[in-house]
């Protein structure tokens, strides 16, 4: 049955085989750039030196400058990326079995549905995990020089640690249960896709920030620095009023209007208000319980989506 | 032993039903003496192979055959034709073959075409009880 | 000795259309059956039922006396089936698809099926969708009986293929079931081929049994008879008048031979198969079962 889904399925394995090496070799030859750099501009020696100003300063923007492209091309790609396992390698799984009729040939051989589905999704499964975990890895080394300028992973959270891992896990069980529901191949990859993006970004918008209480960070503003958030997650930025309420848009507007024109006046103004700039973040100490929940999360929804996909095949299906 | 397996035919026309088409042909083939006692009767295999039909309708021929007793079955070797059976030649039936030519005659010079012969015989059968071959 | 098949109340619904209704049948073993009816009556219906590949939604399936679903492994082993249209991998080459029926099945028999395969010339390494219509049916038959089933269901297997490769394809078939003594079903709606080589039938219509016993005994049982229109038209009604194709002067009757007006009748003859399911087909009630079904059979 492991040879029959290599079979099935070695075009799909091959391409994406292909992809990977060649992200891996876009990503040598970076990688080894950016800790060879992080040597020799000094900015390794110098970021022990937290909040450090004047020639640090320098050196930091100096490679930030430098890698600032390459950090969001290759975040972006990485960050998409589970997405793809979900629309070209989960969905099809089953909805092309029953959508061109083989299932009515592979169904009908001495192996029953359960199992032939079992050992399928077990070895796709296995095949995502050992991958993806790869693809961390190396994202891990490759983005290191990066995280030390951060201070931290925290920013890219989405990339490195073990949620990558189960966010790949998911959009793979999602794409096999819409393809087992919809059984067909391309509505159900549009679709696996639109519900991917949808529960990913909508669980890091509205659920990441509530896995453990918030921290507030406030100064004034007139302040002539803000603090430094090494390595934290600053996932808000507000305004507050004396009374430690979080101005809404309505209200910041409302005060501009009143305020007199030029930023150092709306400053002096916004501070005999008595409001101040607040920022609510997540310490970087915290940076892999979160891994950790978030992962369990995305995970317990792979393994509920794998099992409604197993039992779809057992009952639902003709 | 004859060299030659004997050839079964079929015409799917005839109303007359497969297995007895087969039957009827190893009949007549005994009493014209073209198969003769102990002579092997196709496999089933064969016959299904060269007739293109169900290997059930060659086994009921042959178990009917065998019933009537013109033909014994043995597991694995094969059919054949009674080793005890006596025929009796067509020869000893030559008084009536004079007299069916003399028939066919007068039927001729009377005017009956061929349909009328075969209409008049079908009838003739009916009237005497013949229960095989309706048409 | 148990029947191949046995159904009994067997019904499928799909939403509120009954695809199959109450549909009871014993085929005894060994039999090369014929199941025949118009488009939609049914007959993929019935074998998917019986592959366990349906659940029914009334009465039971029973193959060699198990239960599909209840006993999946223990059917599938021993039913091997042909699905409309003849479902293979296309990007699979000939060989790949013997491999992958190596691995699905304990009682495949490799050197059967590659002999089958050479003696049919079909090139080992060829992708199989790159296979003629009828080299596709023979890979599909293979299949099918590499696994050494005791039972074959054949849904349609010789649609979209020319005489050559039908006949090829029937000939394979009977010489596999000559050698095994296999129960073979086979579906079709063209009915006058399978005249030759079926010995028991079935008829679907509107998803239920209206005919159903060995062939060469349903022939028997009924007689077309050629009469006046006049005197056919005081048949109607008749229990054993079937179907009566009504011409200008003289009619044409399909009727089970206890017909009163039909016995004596010189000009009668026996049905072809085709002649007796067309006549049953066009008269919807008419059922050759048993009264008691006969009732729970009407339209």
């Amino acid at each position: 049955m492991i040879w029959v889904t290599w079979q099935q399925h070695r075009f799909e394995a091959l391409i994406a085989a292909a992809m990977l090496t060649i992200l891996a070799l876009l990503m040598l030859p970076t990688g080894l750039d950016m800790a060879a750099n992080l040597q020799q501009s000094g900015l390794a020696a110098c970021i022990d030196h937290s909040n450090a100003l004047g020639a640090c300063a320098a050196i930091r923007e100096g490679f930030q400058e430098r890698y600032v492209d390459l950090e969001k091309y290759f975040g972006i790609t990485l960050t998409a990326l589970p997405a793809l396992v979900g629309v070209f390698f989960g969905a099809p799984l089953i909805a092309r079995e029953v959508e061109q009729g083989t299932h009515r040939l592979a169904w009908t051989q001495s192996v029953t549905r359960l199992r032939w589905a079992t050992v399928k999704l077990a070895a796709a499964t296995t095949v995502v995990v050992l991958s993806w975990t790869a693809i961390v890895l190396l994202t891990m080394w490759w983005h290191g020089p990066l995280d030390q300028l951060h201070g931290g992973p925290f920013d890219a959270f989405d990339i490195e640690g073990i949620a990558p891992v189960s966010y790949a896990l998911f959009a793979f069980g999602l794409g096999v249960a819409v393809g087992s529901i919809i059984r067909r191949t391309v509505p159900a990859m549009a679709l696996t896709l639109g519900l991917f993006a949808g529960l990913r970004l909508g669980i890091e918008h509205w659920l990441r920030p509530e896995y453990a209480p918030a921290r507030v960070i406030t100064w004034d503003t007139l302040a002539d620095k803000r603090p430094a958030f090494q390595g934290a997650w600053v996932f808000s930025t507000q305004l507050m009023d004396r009374f430690n309420h979080v101005l809404s848009d309505a209200q910041i507007q409302a005060l501009f209007r009143q305020a007199p024109g030029g930023p150092t006046a709306v400053n002096q103004y916004l501070h005999d208000l008595g409001i101040r700039h607040a920022v609510f973040y997540q310490p970087a100490d915290r940076f892999w319980a979160f891994q950790g929940i978030e992962a369990a999360l995305f995970t317990v929804l792979a393994v509920l989506l794998l099992g409604l996909a197993l039992y779809w095949v057992k009952r639902r299906i003709v | 032993m004859h060299k030659e397996v004997f050839d079964f035919q079929l015409n799917t026309r005839s109303g007359v039903p497969a297995y007895l088409q087969l039957v009827q042909q190893v009949r007549r083939a005994i009493t014209l003496g073209r198969l003769r006692p102990n002579d092997r009767l196709p496999t089933i295999r064969e016959v299904v192979a060269a007739l293109v039909i169900s290997p059930n309708t060659v086994l009921k021929a042959y178990t009917h055959l065998e019933l009537e007793g013109l033909v014994i079955s043995r597991a694995g070797v094969g059919t054949y034709v009674q080793p005890n059976l006596t025929v009796r030649p067509l020869q000893n039936h030559s008084s009536l073959r004079r007299r069916l030519f003399r028939w066919l005659r007068d039927a001729r010079a009377a005017g009956l075409d061929e349909d009328a012969i075969d209409a008049l015989m079908a009838a003739a059968r009916l009237e005497a009880g013949d229960s095989e071959g309706v048409a | 000795m148990i029947p191949a098949v046995e159904t009994t109340g067997l019904s499928r619904r799909y939403g509120q259309t009954w695809a199959l209704r109450e549909c009871c049948l014993r085929v005894p073993a060994g039999r090369v059956v014929a199941l025949v009816g118009p488009n939609g009556a049914g007959k993929t219906t019935l074998m998917q039922l019986v592959m366990g590949l349906l659940e029914p939604s009334a009465g039971e399936v029973k193959v060699f006396g198990w239960s599909p679903r209840q006993s999946p492994t223990l059917v599938l082993a021993r039913v091997g089936f042909v699905a409309q249209d003849r479902p293979l991998y296309g990007g699979f080459t000939v060989r790949q698809m013997l491999g992958f029926g190596l691995r699905l099945n304990p009682r495949w028999d490799d050197g059967f099926a590659r002999s089958r395969i050479d003696l049919f010339e079909i090139p080992a390494d060829r992708k199989v969708s790159k296979l003629s219509g009828g080299q596709q049916a023979q890979v599909a038959l293979t299949m099918a009986l590499a696994k050494r089933p005791e039972l074959l269901l054949l849904d349609e297997p010789v649609s979209n293929l020319d005489p050559l490769a039908r006949r090829d394809f029937t000939r394979a078939l009977l010489d596999a079931a000559a050698q095994d003594g296999l129960t073979v079903v086979f579906s079709s709606h063209v009915v006058a081929e399978l005249e030759r080589f079926c010995d028991y039938l079935v008829v679907l219509n509107g998803g239920r049994v209206q005919v159903a016993g060995e062939l060469d005994a349903l022939i028997e049982e009924h007689r077309i008879h050629t009469m006046e229109t006049t005197t056919a038209s005081s048949l109607a009604g008749d229990p054993s008048v079937i179907d009566v194709s009504p011409g200008p002067r003289v009619s044409t009757v399909v009727a089970r031979k206890s017909l009163a007006l039909g016995v004596g009748d010189p000009e009668a003859r026996l049905p072809g198969l085709e002649e007796l399911v067309l006549a049953y087909m066009n008269s919807r009630g008419a059922s050759n079962l048993p009264l008691p079904v006969l009732r729970g059979a009407s339209l």
